[in-house]
């Protein structure tokens, strides 16, 4: 599903705002080209696990410095945008969860 | 531990590349309207001031000021980050929402390749560290600490330096490159590359000096909201808590602050030309988070009370370390200057802080307090005249050792006399006179030079080993300008002093 980019949505977005946002595309730029490309298993036997293809997990460092070096001073600021590039379908599905739950 | 799990599309890139040039397209529209409306119309940004609250202003108020004040060192010179945060202690956020303003334009950004060096050889490193983790941790079942590892794992592992391909490519065959500013900001804040960005800060002042004022003088009504991020670490858990922090009025950090400034001034003696002073010398610990230091100073410098020559930052970092240790072991310190009108103010502060005082100069009577005064130094004068009684002539005095007289020369005399005079000669109240060519025994003159109060005392062995210790001095002296004698307290030896009356 292809959708077409919706300039006036964006005119009434500050500067700061858009820059935030090319900023978090940029970062998700980086971390692309390290995704696999396909599936494949890592480790051997059942002691391996699957690696889906263009799933990322990032982890609280990586993305406190995303929001330091984005000018985002809180999650919920970082979270608006990955949905905003959800909508935009750049990226399919984005969800944060507790490692230890 | 929150993670994020991102699920990219198959065709991300092609996506990436559209909807960035769509941004940046944005962008520079934005920017041209917003051009337009520079050379158009006056910048009308107390509108904006009104409008909306700007982040990180304390941030912009200090950078603003310390471009002012080394405004000379900064323009039109190459620097790199490192060193604009080590030397000028600017802060690099500051610097760039300051940019953003269009307050100072930041210009030859450049990139040069020892950035990929060092970024290779801290991937050694930490290979190397990695290494030596395994081998320590085999057979013990314990792996090396995961959440530091794997930070520097993703930052170091990187094929292109964290560069980028295309970034990356240029710079291996050039030896500097210019590098766009999302870029060159992302770089910035990384360790490795803040030593290998160069850059030309081009400075507007007058900008920078209205900017400033128009925040100052917010400040001084009140009416400016500085409450700015504790920590960004928290923010995401408590988004919203900074807004809640509150601030002292600025009348009542003035004062704190003119108190504080009398105190060092006039009570422990430090120059009013070049006062340093800093927050932990104004307020307590607890009460930090309630005040805006650099802003009050800045009003103070407005209405012209002091004047600001330096601002020093002994962290060099912008570490936020509010009401940590580090934040009040390494205050900020303002270097500044004391105005005439900063005397009018204080007495101003000190009427309504000792209600006393000002009962006394409600009643009329100048009269008295001159005469007082008078009085004093007349007090003041006797007591010097008491003193030099006691004290011996410098310049007029000789010596006699068994029998022979010396009369040495000045340097050695004073030498002499200062070491007996130094140490107990002031204790001597009595006033005793030694008279020209009177003879005194070693414990007399003990006595007369106050070491001790009377005769017998010279026979505690205490005594007598100080003044011998006094004597061994005095021996040292002579042996160094080669007298003819040496002085020996155990030997029935006569030591005379011959001195004259000031009075």
């Amino acid at each position: 599903m292809k959708t077409k980019f919706n300039k006036e949505k964006y005119i009434n977005y500050s500067e700061e705002s858009i820059k935030k946002i090319l900023c978090i595309l940029e970062k998700l730029k980086a971390e692309w080209d390290l995704v696999p490309k396909e599936d494949f298993r890592e480790g051997r036997g059942h002691l391996g696990y699957l690696r889906t293809a263009g799933q990322s997990n990032i982890s609280d460092d990586q993305y406190f410095e995303w929001m330091a070096t984005c000018n985002l001073p809180a999650f919920n600021q970082l979270e608006n945008i990955l949905r905003t590039l959800q909508q935009e379908n750049i990226i399919l599905d984005f969800e944060s969860f507790d490692e230890y739950v | 531990m929150t993670i994020i799990k991102v699920q990219f599309p198959k065709d991300f890139e092609e996506k990436y590349r559209e909807y960035r040039q769509m941004f940046l397209d944005i962008l520079a529209r934005e920017k041209t309207e917003k051009n337009e409306e520079l050379d158009n119309a006056e910048i009308n940004i107390k509108q904006q001031d009104i409008d909306s609250k700007e982040e990180n202003l304390h941030l912009k108020i200090k950078t603003a000021k310390i471009l002012l004040l080394k405004e000379n060192e900064i323009k039109n010179k190459v620097h790199t980050f490192a060193s604009l945060d080590n030397s000028f202690n600017l802060p690099i956020d500051g610097l760039f929402a300051l940019a953003n303003q269009d307050l100072i334009q930041l210009n030859n950004c450049l990139l040069s390749q020892g950035y990929i060096n060092e970024y290779r050889r801290k991937r050694k490193e930490f290979e190397v560290k990695q290494y030596n983790i395994m081998i320590a941790s085999v057979g013990s079942g314990h792996s090396s600490n995961p959440k530091e590892t794997d930070a520097w794992k993703n930052y170091l592992t990187d094929k292109y330096c964290n560069l980028g391909k295309g970034i990356y490519d240029e710079l291996t065959k050039n030896f500097q490159i210019e590098t766009d500013a999302f870029t060159f900001q992302s770089l910035a804040k990384n360790d490795i590359a803040r030593a290998f960005l160069s850059l030309k800060v081009k400075i507007y002042p007058k900008r920078i000096k209205d900017f400033l004022d128009r925040k100052i003088d917010l400040f001084i009504k009140d009416e400016l909201d500085l409450s700015g991020k504790p920590m960004e670490m928290f923010s995401d858990k408590f988004a919203n808590l900074y807004k809640t922090q509150r601030f002292l009025s600025y009348e009542k950090q003035k004062e704190c602050f003119a108190i504080a400034i009398e105190n060092l001034t006039n009570e422990q003696g430090y120059p009013l030309n070049n006062l340093k002073i800093d927050y932990t010398q104004i307020w307590e610990k607890e009460m930090i988070l309630q005040t805006n230091f650099l802003e009050t100073a800045l009003g103070m410098e407005r209405e012209e009370l002091i004047e600001i020559k330096d601002i020093i930052d002994p962290i060099p970092k912008n570490l936020i370390v509010a009401t940590s240790d580090l934040f009040w072991k390494y205050p900020l310190t303002i270097k500044m200057k004391i105005l005439p009108d900063f005397n009018k103010y204080y007495e101003l502060v000190s009427k309504k802080y000792n209600p006393k005082d000002t009962l006394k100069e409600d009643k009329p009577e100048p009269e008295k307090t001159s005469i007082k005064k008078e009085d004093i130094i007349d007090s003041i004068e006797s007591q010097k005249d008491t003193r030099n009684e006691v004290i011996f002539d410098y310049n007029n005095v000789s010596f006699s050792f068994s029998g022979e007289f010396y009369k040495p020369t000045e340097e050695v005399r004073k030498k002499l006399l200062r070491e007996l005079w130094k140490n107990r000669q002031i204790k001597n109240k009595k006033g005793e006179i030694v008279k020209d060519g009177e003879r005194k025994r070693e414990s007399e003159i003990a006595v007369l030079s106050g070491f001790i109060k009377s005769e017998q005392e010279f026979n505690f062995p205490e005594n007598k080993n100080n003044f011998k210790e006094t004597i061994k001095q005095l021996n040292r002296i002579f042996k160094d300008k080669k007298f003819p004698l040496t002085i020996n307290s155990n030997k029935e030896g006569i030591l005379m002093i011959y001195a004259k009356d000031l009075g």
